[in-house]
């Protein structure tokens, strides 16, 4: 929404070459809004180091607390975008995880399957359907939550703890030549 | 005693279940419908300055944040008791109704509509957008898209933001919209205009299917209760600001008031086997999950504003409104009936999306819509306010309490799908009872037909307490007598 920025000021790169990284959950949610603070944390560490802002090409950065049809509309034009959730199940808390939306939306991250909407996969198939120029290459970076059931804008410790394995994890992808999927 | 749960995975936005028991005959015994509840909204909200509440509520759930700003913006203008000057209430509508069209659009196109679109007899693996978009065609499938980026970008002039508004403070806005704002929206609402008359048409061509027709008028979803709803100063449906009309049974109005009187006029059941309250009209009282004008049991959203109100205000509503009444429910000893089928949701959310488009054609007309004088400063000692709105699922009310200085003391809020609890669990329990018998066998296809008597009521429990969405996967989960597995069904999506 409005919290976007572009690491490289003046780049006039096409949206295809940019790569979006977006933060997916409510943030006063407790746990739930992780991923808010996950790109909050990897935009201090792209504006305090020139060498990794380099090395990540042109991003840009994104929090919303949709999904479905409106998340599938905001990755519109762009050929690589970073998925950063919350995830619910086995881990322990503040576990990260990393893997292709098909793998995780398997596992049921939290807003890849959205609470009043349709599923962000069948979303992304309705945007192609509808001849829109959608990423093939989405990446889901996962931390797993304790708490997302109280109204809360503090993360609990061992998730707070994952930021910065978090956004390790999203530069190791940015380094990454965006994939090319059938 | 057998028990059947229809219990969707956990995710993190909600984790909601139906459990069905059955009696030694194998006929339903109960249904229960539960959702687990979000908690300490209010804690949260204690101890911050009442304007916060606007962008603060508009995160409870991304579901329908504009409707909780709006709310939260006129319960913060009653606790400073400051009424916005008239461009800001314009513009307020507006934004409003360009969301409605925009909501109304999803759930046809998206998540419940698809049962009545491609019918309910559909593979489940079809009733979904793609399937939709598959019927009508790719070029209706990108004015589905097209609409809802018109609405967010409606949303965005006037709100400031896509989809998270934040211009509405205690008094107003904080901004106005420029003529070329202004005409951008027109162009933006007229074409919302067309969409909306050609969904109506797409509407009636998928009526005649029987099996779509027994789905929308069929007496296995018919709920013969009140109905409550927003109304203007004709009686006409309101969706921004107006008076709180409920209506009985047989059509006879029960009365109107106030949304500040609420509480004289709604309380809340509790059930010990789920968190939700169900509200019910205080002055007939609670008699359980059952039918009938002595029963306190309300329904709101698309079905229970229609039946509230006298009429729709913009034209071509009021045709396809009069038209619904005269299909659906002749006038009996001279005076309207009630429409109780619960599947009419579907055909009474287009009918809003019309009149929603129409409003936004007069509003963009006005001739203050450009004005600047969009705030009064308020000026008053904070006390005490009500906002209420009607947000695409039903009626919405925020209530807070302050301090002198405007720090919020105490919050309490109804949702949509709050008022809608006693009925949802009513539909549910109906189609339950009317499709599982004692022989029959329990399978996928029957266990949608039961979602889909929910379905039709556009539930989210994103705000009510936690989330049952309208797309779930389920899995249903049949034990004996002591408890253990028989069999399990599971429907992915």
């Amino acid at each position: 929404m409005s919290s976007v920025a572009t690491t490289e000021r003046g780049a006039t790169a096409e949206r295809g070459t940019t790569t979006l990284v977006v933060g997916l959950g409510n943030p006063i949610l407790g746990d739930d809004g992780v991923g808010w603070r996950v790109v909050d944390a990897l935009e201090d560490r792209l504006a305090g180091d020139d060498v990794t802002r380099r090395s990540a090409g042109v991003v840009e950065l994104d929090r919303v607390a949709v999904g479905g049809l409106s998340l599938m509309e905001r990755l519109v034009g762009y050929d690589r975008v970073v998925l950063v959730d919350a995830i619910l199940g086995g881990d322990m808390p503040g576990t990260v995880s990393v893997g292709s939306l098909a793998e995780t939306a398997c596992r049921r991250a939290g807003h890849l399957d959205s609470a009043h909407d349709v599923s962000l996969t069948e979303a992304l198939s309705a945007g192609r359907a509808l001849g829109a120029h959608l990423p093939d290459d989405i990446t889901v970076v996962t931390v797993a939550a304790r708490c997302v059931d109280i109204f809360d804008e503090r993360l609990s410790p061992e998730v707070g703890a994952a930021l910065d394995a978090a956004v390790d994890d999203i530069l190791a992808v940015l380094g990454r030549p965006p994939a090319r999927l059938a | 005693m057998t028990r059947l749960t229809i219990d969707p995975i956990t995710r993190l936005e909600g984790h909601g279940k139906i459990e069905i028991f059955l009696d030694d005959q194998g006929d339903v015994e109960h249904t229960y419908f539960q959702v687990p509840e979000l908690r300490g909204f209010e804690s949260f909200c204690v101890g911050r300055p009442v304007e916060e509440m606007p962008t603060l509520t508009n995160r409870i759930c991304g579901v329908c944040p504009e409707a909780h700003h709006l709310a939260a913006a006129k319960a913060a203008d009653a606790v400073y008791g400051v009424d916005p000057p008239r461009p800001a209430k314009l513009l307020r509508e507006l934004l409003y109704c360009a969301f409605f069209v925009t909501d109304h659009t999803t759930h046809f196109y998206a998540l419940g509509g698809p049962d009545v679109l491609l019918g309910p007899d559909a593979p489940v693996a079809d009733r979904n957008i793609l399937g939709v978009i598959r019927k009508v065609g790719l070029d209706f499938g990108s004015r589905v898209i097209e609409t809802r980026r018109g609405g967010h970008r409606v949303i965005e002039l006037i709100g400031g933001r896509r989809i998270h508004p934040c211009t509405s403070v205690p008094g107003g806005l904080t901004k106005g919209i420029t003529p070329d704002e202004r005409a951008e929206i027109e162009s933006i609402a007229r074409s919302m205009l067309d969409f909306a008359g050609a969904s109506l048409d797409v509407f009636d061509g998928v009526m005649t299917d029987g099996p779509t027709r027994d789905l929308v008028l069929g007496d296995l979803f018919r709920h013969e209760t009140y109905y409550a709803g927003m109304v203007d100063d004709a009686g006409r449906v309101a969706l921004y600001d107006g008076r709180m009309s409920v209506v009985a049974p047989d059509g006879e109005s029960l009365g109107t008031y106030a949304p500040a009187d609420y509480r004289d006029w709604i309380a809340e059941h509790v059930e010990p086997w789920t968190y939700l309250t169900f509200p019910y009209l205080r002055r007939i009282g609670w008699k359980g999950f059952v039918d009938g004008k002595d029963s306190g049991v309300y329904c709101v959203g698309p079905l229970g504003r229609l039946n509230a109100a006298t009429g729709m205000a913009t034209p071509r509503a009021q045709e396809s409104y009069e038209r619904f009444f005269a299909t659906l429910a002749p006038a009996s000893n001279g005076h309207r009936q009630p429409v109780h089928q619960r599947g009419a949701h579907h055909w009474a959310r287009l009918i809003e999306m019309l009149y929603a488009a129409e409003r936004m054609l007069e509003l963009v007309a006005d001739p203050d819509i450009t004005s600047d004088d969009v705030r009064t400063v308020p000026t008053g000692t904070p006390t005490e306010g009500v906002g209420t709105v009607e947000a695409p699922r039903g009626t919405l009310t925020h209530h807070y309490w302050t301090d002198e200085r405007g720090i919020v003391t105490r919050v309490n809020l109804i949702v949509g799908t709050t008022n809608n609890h006693a009925p949802i669990a009513m539909s549910i329990d109906r189609a339950a009872r009317g499709l599982i018998r004692a022989g029959v066998v329990v399978d996928n296809g029957l266990l949608n037909r039961i979602e889909m008597a929910f379905r039709a009521y556009d539930p989210c429990f994103g705000c009510a307490t936690h989330t049952l969405p309208g797309h779930m996967p389920l899995e249903v989960t049949i034990r004996d007598v002591r408890g253990e597995t028989v069999d399990v069904l599971r429907r992915d999506d």
